[in-house]
């Protein structure tokens, strides 16, 4: 009898569960399609009015429309108690001001170049399980393209851009713009960004330069006679010969810090950009006989014991320990680098003294460091944003990048409202900006900083600290000048008057210094299929003759490997691109 | 049994030992330099000075892990899902197993029953499929998610098959003339009768559970809904800089925050802690449990 009982528990269990479950997704599915259903029934009487009614920039839908979106969160955000990505200042705003209801269908903490949301989204992409406006990077961007994904902003952009966004969308010739451009049809809104942002500079400790009584940096020579008096004279002290002359990630040439990009740029030579040579072709800078001369450099440098023989398996914030420890006094990286790692080493060693240097030439052309397109082409967040094919009012997507610019940089139109970037006052540093399902960033926003912070500073022009952005870093400045804090550290060198990160941007401006990619057009088919083995042929190859593994010669073996591999084809197709462009 | 104590027995003993010691000293010094770290000051850490006794102790880290909610909500839904999940994967796996590791003839079909299990192992329908099924399905962003569509460890089931075979066929024919059905032989004596495989097989499960973060990353629509595991993957992710050019001034200032490895490090350990407490008392029918699977009588 027991086993009987037994028995009939346990179907009933099971049975029990098997309905659970099928009813957990019917009831799932039920609140889905009544959504659709209901969205739709809105939808429709407001797509008339809105094709009768005027175009203004930040016109209000009435009744409110239904638009999905998907956040994608870096792990640096954090965000106040009770913000969430469903409900916040942005999306209350969207629907009071604008009559948008904005529903955010996923959220995921990762934007990293192949991290979670780029994963999360290639699903999504390949599931066809797509919000109405999708943030993407520019592979994804091709992908939705392709596909006929993504509906044509032109019309869209032409009649409803505001002024502040057709500024934004203009800067650095519209080249941004540009690269969301298909055959004509512009088909995903860039997230503009500063070109100049990406340029290389050096940081050095000046107070070992002082120490050791060197000459501050002017060509690359004074660059080599650095890095041997680094390694060589203990500027640390401590009469052991623990130090490095130069930092170096395994990397090697990419992501910002303890890189060779500057380095590079200082014998002509660029890692990876399309540039017109003598006869007016497009070429691939990585192959030229510049990069030659530079790689025989840095393995000198690296035979000499200049180089940590380590940097193969250490990355950035590895890296970071010697820099912070006081191993290592000179490094190329960029702007940010005034926040991470230069703080930490503040906090260990508030003697340190880091001071940034424009990149400098081996001959007397002057060094020319690279730039960006304006447009981070990388980033799955901060990319572009495209408007999925047959949903209804893709305009509404360029109000909402109107209502960003407005919100975050409207101080002429008074749509300005501090609230919206960041909570007042904001001890723990919570943000609020990246809730918002469209950005528009204005460019010159660094650069603005800066040099609103420096009227300020030099001529007591208080009219500069109109820009509220300025006057945030203005006043951090001050108290730095005041306290010496560590937590104002960061921004004092990053946009201080003289001798700090954004002084370094703005002497590449002023002085017309920047060179960025020729080749602006979507991946070729070569590109597609080849691109990302003959970038890791070209890592390991320099990689190994930096090390000495290969003699400096074997760098004339992989352009005839890197010619063969695709190389050829994809100059071809750039060349075809470039021809078409004119 | 001679050569135990010959000279040649005893240097090998030396060198065994101390080969097997370094090992496990080789796995036991990255948990040291973790909880060194996690227990050391923020910036003796950022300049890489703690090796494997902490620098300036202090319960800084743990404290301000505490405060946080979303540590603990994500190690409660990782318990729920260990829970759920391990209990659910081993009701599915014997009953699957039981009828399986019967003979042809009382069970027609079986071996083409076995293969198709046998399948799932060798092949699988990629990524996208397995995402576009559990979204129809309607559970996605739902704890069900996590639990339901591993369900079935094929492998598991194969351990446990084979154990369930090795059991004297005496037994269950005895119990059949006795009266007993398949329900009664498998409750009162298959099961009691296999604790060391069904132990191996539950830690399998419970580990299992407990690492993967994958699927909480894919499968579930907020941050907020993540096992623990996913949860530390979004705040241990390894930086990539090359994003950084174009930064906000306001996320910049918090770049320095990112460099807490003495958060990170502290909620690692927290982390494992769980599984470090089961793992010794399930340890003896691990051993037992995966060699008399293993062996074919």
């Amino acid at each position: 009898m027991k086993v009987k009982r037994l028995q009939r528990i346990m179907l009933i269990a099971l049975m029990l569960m098997l309905v659970w479950i099928t009813a957990c997704s019917k009831a799932e599915e039920n609140t889905q399609s009544t959504q659709t259903i209901e969205s739709s029934a809105t939808d429709s009487p407001s797509t008339q009015a809105a094709s009768e009614e005027n175009t203004n920039p930040l016109g209000k839908y009435d009744p409110p429309i239904t638009l999905s979106t998907v956040k994608i969160f870096s792990a640096v955000d954090k965000f106040a108690p009770g913000e969430t990505p469903e409900k916040n200042i942005w999306t209350d705003g969207y629907l009071k001001d604008l009559g948008i209801d904005m529903k955010i269908n996923w959220s995921v903490v990762g934007d990293e170049p192949g991290g979670a949301g780029e994963q999360k989204l290639n699903i999504a992409i390949a599931s066809n399980d797509l919000p109405d406006i999708i943030p993407v990077n520019a592979k994804q961007m091709k992908q939705l393209v392709d596909n006929g994904m993504a509906e044509d902003l032109t019309d869209a952009i032409a009649k409803y851009a505001s002024p502040l966004l057709k500024k934004f969308l203009a800067a650095n010739d519209g080249l941004a713009l540009k690269t969301g451009t298909f055959n004509g049809k512009v088909l995903a809104l860039p997230v503009p960004t500063a070109s100049i942002d990406t340029a290389a500079m050096i940081w050095i400790r000046k107070d070992w330069l002082d120490k050791l009584q060197l000459p501050e940096p002017k060509t690359m020579s004074d660059i080599l006679k650095i890095s041997d008096a680094f390694t060589n004279q203990d500027p640390d002290g401590n009469k052991e010969k623990d130090s490095f002359g130069i930092s170096l990630s395994k990397d090697l040439y990419t992501g910002g810090l303890h890189e060779l990009t500057g380095f590079l740029e200082g014998y002509h030579a660029y890692r990876n950009l399309w540039l017109k040579d003598t006869n007016g072709r497009l070429v691939y800078s990585g192959i030229q006989p510049e990069m030659k001369t530079a790689l025989a450099k840095l393995q000198e440098m690296f035979k000499a014991g200049q180089i940590d023989p380590e940097f193969g398996v250490k990355d950035n914030g590895k890296v970071n320990e010697s820099v912070i420890s006081g191993k290592i006094g000179m490094f190329y990286g960029s702007h940010w680098n005034a926040f991470w790692p230069l703080p930490d080493s503040f906090k260990q060693d508030p003697k340190a003294v880091w001071k940034p240097y424009p990149i400098v030439s081996a001959d007397d052309k002057p060094a020319i460091p690279s730039i960006g397109l304006g447009v981070n082409p990388e980033s799955v967040n901060m990319g572009y944003a495209v408007f999925k094919k047959g949903s209804k009012h893709p305009e509404a997507m360029i109000k909402l990048a109107n209502y960003y610019a407005d919100k975050e940089y409207g101080w002429e139109t008074g749509g300005y409202n501090e609230e919206f970037h960041q909570p007042n006052p904001n001890p723990d540093g919570y943000g609020r900006w990246r809730f918002a399902a469209v950005y528009a960033p204005d460019p010159d926003q660094n650069i603005n900083i800066y040099r609103g912070v420096k009227a300020a500073v030099e001529n007591n022009d208080q009219n500069a600290l109109k820009n509220l952005q300025a006057k945030g870093n203005y006043d951090i400045y001050q108290k730095f000048i005041k306290d010496h804090d560590q937590g104002s550290y960061g921004n004092a060198i990053w946009a201080g008057p003289k001798d700090t990160a954004l002084s370094i941007l703005d002497y590449y401006m002023n002085n017309k210094l920047g060179i960025s990619d020729m080749f602006f057009g979507s991946k070729t088919d070569t590109m597609v299929k080849k691109q990302s083995t003959l970038d890791k042929l070209q890592l390991e190859t320099f990689t190994k003759i930096l090390m000495g593994a290969v003699p400096v010669d074997a760098f004339d073996q992989f352009v005839s490997d890197w010619k063969k591999l695709g190389g050829d084809k994809m100059t071809q197709e750039v060349n075809d691109w470039y021809a078409a462009q004119k | 049994m001679a050569g135990q104590t010959s000279f040649s027995r005893i240097v090998f003993n030396i060198f065994n030992y101390g080969f097997l010691a370094l090992l496990s000293l080789m796995a036991l010094f990255p948990f040291l330099n973790v909880l060194a770290v996690s227990l050391s000051n923020k910036s003796a850490a950022a300049a890489g000075l703690v090796k494997l006794w902490p620098v300036e102790f202090t319960f800084a880290s743990y404290r301000f892990v505490f405060l946080r909610d979303e540590f603990f909500t994500a190690l409660g839904i990782s318990l729920e899902r260990v829970l759920l999940g391990a209990a659910l994967s081993m009701l599915v796996t014997v009953l699957a197993a039981y009828p399986l590791s019967k003979e042809e003839k009382a069970f027609p079909g079986r071996t083409l029953y076995a293969w198709i299990f046998v399948f799932t192992i060798l092949f699988n329908g990629g990524l996208i499929p397995w995402y576009m099924t559990i979204k129809m399905t309607g559970i996605l962003d739902s704890l069900w998610a996590l639990v339901l569509p591993g369900a079935v460890q094929v492998f598991n089931c194969l351990l446990l098959l084979n154990f369930f075979r090795g059991l004297p066929k005496a037994l269950e024919e005895a119990a059949f003339v006795d009266g007993a059905n398949h329900w009664t032989i498998l409750w009162r004596i298959f099961i009691p009768l296999s604790t060391p495989v069904l132990a191996t097989v539950t830690l399998f499960t419970v580990v299992g559970h407990w690492n993967s973060w994958f699927d909480g990353i894919i499968l579930m629509n907020s941050p907020n809904h993540y096992p623990l595991q996913s949860y530390l993957q979004t705040v241990v992710v390894k930086m990539n800089t090359s994003t950084f050019a174009n930064i906000d001034p306001v996320q910049a200032r918090l770049l320095s925050e990112i460099s807490d490895r003495t958060v990170k490090a502290a909620q690692i350990f927290m982390a494992t802690i769980p599984i470090l407490l089961v793992y010794p008392f399930l340890q003896k029918y691990f051993m037992a449990g995966i060699v008399l699977g293993s062996v074919k009588e």
